[in-house]
């Protein structure tokens, strides 16, 4: 029998105090939803059942001991830090979920800089963390445009990616160890090691689980040495994506690790760099590093694109200057609120990620498909921004005007037949169709076509770690199965 | 009624940072590499025109939008957009001169414009441009076209053919005015401060339309009577200045008397 | 220089627009040789007697007009400054001094500059500095067509309270048929909103995280009362109800610029600065000197803000 409310806020005052119980409406409003809803959200619409509160946890036994409250009671958990997510991740699907918030575990551990490892609590801020280390000259080397706001348990929860992870890798080339909680209340430590061969890599049961399986309460990050100074700035204007793609792929095979190899289509640079690119593509790259390496890999990047003659070459200072605002800087987020409710018009997106040889066949058929069948897009553009050996992502993103339609009814006249295109375009040429927002709650119809037989992996792990379903329901397996 | 709508696009100066500001021995400042917007008091300006003629239309009116610029080619992009958005015509006046701080200048060429291309009844500008902020050329357009002028404009709403009401800021107030045209109309902190996004199609359909080009060259530049003599940067980081005390209290005491009783006393 | 400061009743403000005008001329016209005078514009419903007390010269002209509107000054201004020899105008600050400026320096072929913060009168020239390119920069100009029409920035020099004096009246004019608003069929004024909102306020102590509960913050929104400041909170006190979400300042909130900001107990995080960084005047109190908050502010104390805060308090009432 499922508690009422009232028992379920009892029990929790009892672990963590009535202090740290919040059931103030107005944040129970802001609870239930993220970025993913921000339409309907910004005019004061909520959809979602309201949790039963949002819970402050400040060490990991609490957190333990609220999971282990949940489970045994079959509550809705939906673990949250930075709230950030744009996916539906941190939506509250049923009713009266708990959101246990570790926002004030927000402890810097220990830096080690002989080891080259930092560890910090999951409420760390990313930029916060990041900060203290440039001023002792090193870097984590994870800059996701979320930085000012995210915080290290939803960014390795997300499995996401930076703006320089064609050198520094994603998330999980970044983590060491990690402690997590897992539903049954059982802690789990996971030391820091540089690499082991001593049964599967458990660390990826923990990394990408969308707080699907557990709560991440610790994490230890690989930390990199820093030389700003030696940074390289490169642009190009160009013709088409094709040309594009393959210069990136010749700069991927041949080895080299530029920390930023962007490719922006025509409606995209647009948008970004109006100033020195009219009608044409965009591709910028930044080599960063010791000054030996940022070099030679400048040089190569240069002698590579001069190869194709529709490459024009852009002044590095305005590389540098876009370089320098890359993040959500939180003045903006001030602006979006009011921009979005005076203009009616927004701005989402949907990121995939395909093997070379069929990346720019996704791009062409799903750019084709959103423009025809799609109404009142005022902008729709893509970049590719995290290339690897074997391939390349594709960030679509997409503006429309949100007309003759309630709020509520956004998502389902724009954002959601949009993402739908793109998936399935990409599933069916063979591509991923999430590449590093996560699966969230919004592309989980689609999750059995993602993984094909190998969903019986995934399945065994929710499984195997949440049988008394109650973490983060709906998140990355649909609500149905 | 025919609107013309004059507006500048100037670059993203948040984007600049401490050492960017380079003033060279002209007194110019290099802000090529910076993205370029419009001039905020403008766009409510373009805003407000598009709200007033859908709210004519619902009154059986047909007021006619035009825009008009004076820039060099790097407005382009925000030309194409008014087309898209039914500005017609949509008005480059090419000029490569310095026109920071030459309103007199400015002012001539549009109230040249005006009488060039009859009939125009209501000229709506934004009060001032975020370079130069002079806060004059709606003014000075107004007194050289003997027409009168209303500043600090926050809304505008259609009465019939000839007739407006124009909602204002005051020193001390809002003054809402029914008002004859033809008139200059200066855009203040108007409540709409964003431009709305025309849908592609209509890019594709209107903002191809080829907007005019006009030369600069063929006015006569007035005398200013103003001369820049110097810039300096005048924005400084706060210093961060530690409080010194042994005890809270005594920091408490260093803080009301060295920091803020002064302060405070003026508030 | 012959100098000419003009006031306009027939609005409210007149008191802090006399006041800040008085300050400008100590500031700016206070040595040399000047000889200023007043026009003073009022309407008839108006105590002249008590609109003389505000005047800061010796000298005044008084003016009766059938109410204030730009194009009627205007025309009042040409009628009486006919045969007048004048260097330099000195309109209020404020959108109508402004305005006026302007088209006063058209009409009678002198030069303008508005929003000015200070001026220097040399031999044949005024040189004055004003805030352009978005206030990033000080300009300073140099005009040189007389008259000089000027237009300060609000509270440039702060205001100083006009000395009662003597008054000697120069000229008395009855202008209330003068009419150049025809193009005005209806007219109608309604009072600014004065709903207090956190982006209006001159004053505000900001509590954060540091607070740590919803008693705390209670106490600090009192002390906030005692010292006279408004109160607000950064997000993770609003998002855990410790005040209403109408108090959060950053962001999600309100965006202030108040003259004087106290911020105790917050990192002061990107999100929440966007919210306080057009303060005059930041002063922030945490045990953590390394947060971000401390490097951004004008002044830091590092200790726990409430015994810093109470005494503050106990001096104030002092």
């Amino acid at each position: 029998m499922a508690l009422t409310r009232q028992h379920i806020l009892e029990g929790l005052r009892k672990i963590v105090g009535e202090e740290q119980v919040v059931v103030d409406e107005k944040v129970l409003q802001e609870s239930s939803v993220d970025r993913f809803r921000r339409f309907e959200a910004y005019h004061g619409v909520f959809r979602m059942p309201l949790p039963a509160a949002v819970v402050n946890v400040s060490t990991t036994e609490e957190v333990a001991a609220v999971m282990k409250f949940a489970n045994e009671n079959r509550i809705n958990v939906v673990p949250r830090t930075g709230h950030s997510a744009t996916e539906g991740g941190l939506e509250t699907a049923l009713e009266n979920s708990i959101v246990i918030d570790g926002s004030t575990m927000n402890k810097i551990i220990n830096i080690d800089t002989y080891n080259m490892q930092a560890t910090a609590q999951c409420g760390v801020s990313l930029q916060r963390l990041d900060d203290l280390l440039k001023e002792q000259g090193y870097t984590t080397g994870h800059s996701p445009q979320s930085k000012p706001l995210a915080q290290l348990g939803g960014l390795v929860a997300t499995r996401s990616i930076g703006q320089f992870s064609t050198l520094y890798g994603g998330i999980e080339d970044m983590v060491v160890g990690l402690e997590a909680v897992f539903p049954d209340g059982g802690i789990t430590r996971i030391k820091n090691v540089p690499r082991r061969a001593a049964g599967p890599d458990i660390r990826h049961v923990i990394i990408g689980n969308e707080g699907a399986l557990c709560y991440i309460t610790e994490v230890t990050v690989k930390i990199f040495k820093y030389f700003p100074e030696n940074n390289r700035f490169l642009g190009y204007t160009l013709d088409t994506m094709k040309t594009g793609f393959e210069i990136l792929r010749e700069v991927m095979v041949n080895g080299y690790r530029p920390s930023v190899a962007r490719l922006y289509d025509v409606e995209d640079g647009a948008y970004h760099f109006s100033h020195f690119a009219q009608d044409k593509c965009v591709l910028i790259f930044v080599a960063e590093g010791a000054k030996p390496l940022a070099d030679a890999t400048a040089a190569a990047i240069e002698e590579i694109v001069s190869r194709y003659d529709e490459c024009k070459k852009v002044d590095a200072r305005l590389i540098k200057r876009w370089f320098e605002h890359l993040n959500w800087d939180p003045a903006d987020l001030v602006e979006e609120k009011r921009e979005i409710l005076e203009t009616k018009n927004i701005c989402n997106t949907t990121e995939i990620a395909a093997n070379w040889s069929i990346i720019n066949e996704i791009y062409e058929v799903c750019m084709r498909r959103v423009r025809n069948e799609i109404p009142d897009l005022t902008l729709l553009g893509g970049h590719s921004s995290h290339s690897y050996l074997n391939g390349t992502n594709l960030y679509f993103v997409y503006f429309y005007n949100v007309v003759d339609c309630k709020p509520e009814e956004e998502l389902s006249k724009y954002h959601l037949p949009i993402k739908k295109i793109i998936v399935e375009e990409t599933i069916k040429a063979g591509g991923s169709m999430c590449h590093h927002h996560g699966v969230g709650k919004h592309r989980t119809q689609w999750i059995e076509k993602e993984y094909g037989s190998s969903y019986y992996i995934l399945k065994k792990l929710k499984e195997a770690f949440d049988p008394n379903h109650m973490m983060n329901m709906g998140t990355i397996i649909p609500l149905e199965d | 009624m025919n609107i013309l709508v004059c507006f500048t696009v100037m670059p993203e100066l948040e984007l600049m940072l401490d050492d960017d500001w380079v003033v060279d021995k002209n007194l110019h400042i290099d802000v090529g590499f910076l993205k370029q917007s419009l001039n905020c008091f403008d766009e409510s300006a373009l805003e407000l025109a598009l709200r007033f003629s859908e709210a004519a239309q619902n009154l059986h009116l047909s007021p006619k939008l035009s825009a008009l610029t004076i820039a060099g080619p790097e407005a382009t992009a925000m030309l194409k957009t008014l087309s898209a958005l039914r500005f017609d015509p949509v008005v480059r006046i090419d000029s490569e001169k310095d026109l920071r701080f030459q309103s007199m200048s400015i002012a001539a060429i549009l109230s040249q414009y005006v009488v060039d291309h009859p009939p125009q009844d209501v000229v709506l500008t934004g009060i001032q441009s975020g370079i130069g902020e002079n806060a004059k050329t709606p003014l000075l357009v107004a007194e050289m076209l003997e027409w009168p002028c209303i500043t600090q404009v926050i809304e505008i709403e259609p009465v019939d053919e000839t007739e407006l009401t124009v909602t204002c800021q005051v020193d001390n107030g809002l003054l809402q005015q029914t008002i004859q045209a033809p008139c200059v109309l200066a855009v203040g902190n108007a409540a709409y401060s964003y431009l709305r996004v025309p849908t592609l199609k209509d890019r594709i359909q209107f903002g191809k339309k080829a907007h005019e080009i006009l030369y600069g060259g063929d006015f006569d530049a007035l005398e200013e009577g103003v001369e820049l003599m110097d810039l300096n940067l005048a924005k400084q980081e706060r210093s961060g200045t530690l409080i010194e005390g042994a005890t809270p209290k005594e920091k408490a005491a260093t803080l009301y008397a060295s920091c803020l009783k002064e302060r405070l006393k003026k508030l | 220089m012959i100098f000419k400061l003009i006031l306009i009743g027939c609005s409210t403000d007149i008191t802090s627009r006399a006041e800040e005008i008085n300050a400008f001329v100590a500031e700016n016209l206070g040595s040399g040789d000047h000889v200023g005078s007043t026009i003073l514009f009022y309407s008839p419903e108006e105590d002249r007697n008590e609109l003389l007390r505000l005047v800061p010269t010796e000298s005044v002209k008084l003016v009766c007009i059938a109410r204030y509107q730009p194009e009627t000054i205007l025309e009042a201004l040409q009628t009486v400054e006919k045969e007048e020899e004048t260097d330099l105008y000195l309109f209020p600050s404020g959108y109508a001094g402004s305005e006026l400026a302007v088209r006063w320096a058209f009409r009678t072929k002198g030069s303008s500059l508005v929003h000015v913060s200070g001026i220097e009168c040399r031999q044949n020239q005024l040189i004055a500095k004003k805030k352009v390119y978005s206030d990033y920069l000080f300009g300073t100009f140099r005009l040189n067509k007389k008259p000089y029409c000027i237009s300060p920035v609000r509270a440039s020099a702060g205001s100083v309270p006009v000395q009662m004096r003597r008054h000697v009246i120069v000229g008395e004019h009855d202008l209330t048929l003068l009419c150049k608003d025809q193009f005005i069929k209806a007219s109608r004024w309604s009072e600014a909103d004065t709903t207090a909102s956190l982006e209006k306020s001159k004053f505000i102590l900001i509590g954060g995280r540091g607070m740590g509960n919803e008693k705390n913050t209670a106490n600090l929104r009192e002390l906030a009362g005692s010292l006279g400041a408004d109160f607000g909170v950064t997000r993770p006190a609003a998002m855990n109800a410790w005040a209403p979400m109408d108090k959060l300042v950053g962001v999600s909130g309100a965006v202030t610029k108040p003259e004087v900001c106290i911020v105790a107990g917050a990192s002061g995080a990107p999100a929440f600065y966007a919210g306080i960084e057009k303060s005059k005047y930041i002063v922030a109190i945490n045990t953590d000197s390394k947060a971000p908050i401390m490097r951004s502010s004008d002044v830091a104390v590092v200790d726990d803000y409430k015994p810093v805060l109470d005494e503050l308090v106990k001096l104030m009432k002092a």
